[in-house]
C-alpha cells in the first residue's frame, strides 16, 4: 500500500470513529440517569420522629433535595456502603449540600434505638438524618416505597442474632415534594450525584421564577426584661408584606431568623374585647393575595433571642413558602 | 495504460473494506444503547385479580452494555403496580439505564417464581466481538 493509501486508511477510520460518536449524549447529560420516573408524582409523605428527638415531615423539606434511603445500624455490609457513597456525594457536591438532606429510615425498629442509629448515621456524615420508630410507625413508609424488609434468623448464633434483608435503592425527592428517582443499589454514586445536581438545579431555577415578593421587613426593638436573663429578651414581633404575584396558590408555612431560637407565625385575634395571640400553622395566599403581617394581625413571633435587638440593627429572616421554597430577606430593627 | 486505473481502483475498494471492518472492530459503541420496552396493560391488576396468567415481564431481562442498556417499564393500567422495587402510578413510566454489567434480583408479585432478575452483560469487546455484533446489527435490520 503507498503512503498515500495508508492516510487515507487512517483519515477514513478516524472519521468514521468521530461518526460513531453519537450525536444525542448532550441530550443524555440533560437526563436523570439512575432511574427516573416519568411523569413525576408527589413523593409520598410520612411524619417519623426524628433520632434528635424532633419530628421529621417529608413536606416540610421543600426547597430542598432529600436523598431517601433505608437501612439499620446493625447491617454489615450493604447499609455501610450506600451510605459512605452518600457521604462522598455530599463532600463532592461543596456548598450546594446545604441544599441536600440525606435521610435514613430504619428497618429495624427493634435495634434501632434512636440513639443507636444517630450514632450509626454520623459516623458517615453528621448531617445525615436517622428515623427510626416503631413497626406500626414504619411499615407503611415502607410499603410506600415499596421497600421490601424481611428478618432472618442466624443459625447457631448465639446470642440469637438476625438480619434484615432489605432493598437498598436511594430515592431522590426534587424541591418540589416529587418522587423523581429510584436508584437501585449498585448504581454509581456518580449517576446519583449527577441527578442530585441536576435537580439542584433545578430547583434553583423554580425559585428564580418564584412569584413571592416579600416588602418592607422590619423588627420590632426587644431590650431584656429586668426578669429575663441580660442581652436575651424572650420575644420580639417581626413584620412583612408578602405578596403572590404568580397564579398558582402558595402558603406561608414557616419562618426562621438568625437572631431567634426558633420564628412562629401568629395571629392576634380579638376575643369578647381580649386580644389573644394565636399560633397559625400556614398563612394562604392566593393568586394575587397581598397579606399584610402587621401589628395586630398576621405576625412573625421571634423566640428565644440571642441577643437585645436595637433600631438601626438588621435582622436576617427567613420565610419558607409551601412552593416557592425559602426566601430570605434582611429586616431592620425599628 | 489500462492495467493502472484497474489498480488503482481495486486499491481504493480494498481500503475502504478495510477501514470498515476496523471501524465496525473498533469503533466505540454509543454511549446509551436502545431501550428495552415493557408495558402493563390497561386491566391488568382485574385480569390478575381474576386468577388470569399474565406475562408482562419475562424473567431475567437480558441487557447489554451500549446496545440495549436502558430498562423502560410503562404501566397503562389504572391500578397502581409494582414491579420489584419500583412502584409505578397509572400512566407513569420509569427509565433506567445501566451503564455497568451486573445482576440484579427483585422480590416482584408480578412474576411467577416472585422474582425479577436482569442481567447486564457486558458490552461487545473491540476487535471480532463488536464486529460481529455490528454485522448482525446489519442483518437484523434488514
Amino acid at each position: 500500500m503507498t503512503a498515500r493509501g495508508v492516510l487515507a486508511l487512517v483519515v477514513f477510520m478516524v472519521t468514521s470513529a468521530a461518526a460513531a460518536v453519537p450525536g444525542h449524549a448532550a441530550t443524555e447529560t440533560a437526563r436523570l440517569r439512575s432511574g427516573a420516573f416519568e411523569p413525576p408524582r408527589p413523593a409520598p409523605d410520612f411524619t417519623l420522629p426524628a433520632a434528635s428527638g424532633a419530628e421529621f415531615r417529608l413536606s416540610r423539606h421543600l426547597g430542598k433535595v432529600v436523598v431517601l434511603t433505608f437501612g439499620y445500624s446493625s447491617c454489615p455490609d450493604v447499609c455501610p456502603t450506600v451510605l459512605a457513597e452518600l457521604a462522598q456525594v455530599r463532600e463532592r457536591l461543596g456548598a450546594a449540600a446545604s441544599r441536600v438532606q440525606v435521610v435514613y429510615v430504619s428497618v429495624d425498629p427493634e435495634r434501632d434505638t434512636p440513639a443507636r442509629l444517630r450514632g450509626f448515621t454520623e459516623q458517615f456524615d453528621r448531617t445525615f438524618l436517622g428515623l427510626t420508630a416503631s413497626m406500626d410507625q414504619l411499615a407503611p413508609v415502607w410499603k410506600a416505597y415499596g421497600v421490601s424488609v424481611a428478618r432472618r434468623e442466624l443459625p447457631g448464633s448465639k446470642p440469637p442474632a438476625y438480619l434484615v434483608h432489605h432493598s437498598a435503592s436511594v430515592f431522590l425527592i426534587d424541591g418540589a415534594g416529587r418522587l423523581r428517582v429510584m436508584a437501585p443499589f449498585g448504581t454509581p454514586s456518580d449517576d446519583v450525584l449527577h441527578d442530585i445536581r441536576l435537580l439542584l438545579e433545578e430547583a434553583a431555577a423554580v425559585a428564580q421564577e418564584s412569584a413571592i415578593v416579600l416588602a418592607k421587613p422590619w423588627v420590632r426593638r426587644a431590650v431584656a426584661m429586668p426578669d429575663e436573663k441580660p442581652g436575651a429578651p424572650a420575644t420580639a414581633g417581626g413584620y412583612v408584606t408578602v405578596v403572590n404575584r404568580g397564579k398558582t396558590p402558595d402558603a406561608l408555612i414557616s419562618a426562621t431568623a438568625d437572631v431567634a431560637e426558633r420564628v412562629e407565625v401568629h395571629e392576634t385575634r380579638s376575643m369578647a374585647g381580649m386580644m389573644m395571640m394565636q399560633k397559625v400553622a400556614r398563612v394562604e395566599l392566593a393568586p394575587g393575595a397581598r397579606v399584610e403581617l402587621k401589628p395586630g394581625s398576621y405576625h412573625l413571633m421571634l423566640i428565644g433571642l440571642k441577643r437585645s435587638l436595637t433600631p438601626g440593627q438588621t435582622v436576617t429572616l427567613t420565610l419558607e413558602f409551601e412552593r416557592a421554597g425559602r426566601i430570605t430577606t434582611r429586616a431592620e430593627v425599628r | 495504460m489500462t492495467r493502472r486505473p484497474a489498480a488503482i481502483a481495486t486499491g481504493i475498494a480494498l481500503v475502504i473494506a478495510l477501514g470498515a471492518l476496523a471501524w465496525g472492530a473498533f469503533a466505540p459503541l454509543p454511549a446509551t444503547g436502545a431501550a428495552v420496552s415493557f408495558v402493563i396493560p390497561p386491566g391488568a391488576a382485574a385480569r390478575l385479580k381474576a386468577g388470569e396468567p399474565l406475562t408482562i415481564l419475562p424473567s431475567p431481562i437480558f441487557l447489554t452494555v451500549g446496545v440495549r442498556d436502558v430498562l423502560v417499564i410503562t404501566n397503562d393500567d389504572e391500578a397502581i403496580h409494582q414491579v420489584g422495587p419500583i412502584i409505578l402510578g397509572s400512566r407513569q413510566t420509569y427509565r433506567i439505564p445501566f451503564r455497568k454489567p451486573g445482576r440484579f434480583q427483585y422480590a416482584c408479585s408480578l412474576h411467577a417464581t416472585g422474582t425479577l432478575s436482569l442481567v447486564i452483560a457486558p458490552p461487545p469487546a473491540a476487535g471480532l466481538e463488536r464486529l460481529r455484533w455490528r454485522l448482525d446489527q446489519l442483518t437484523s435490520r434488514s
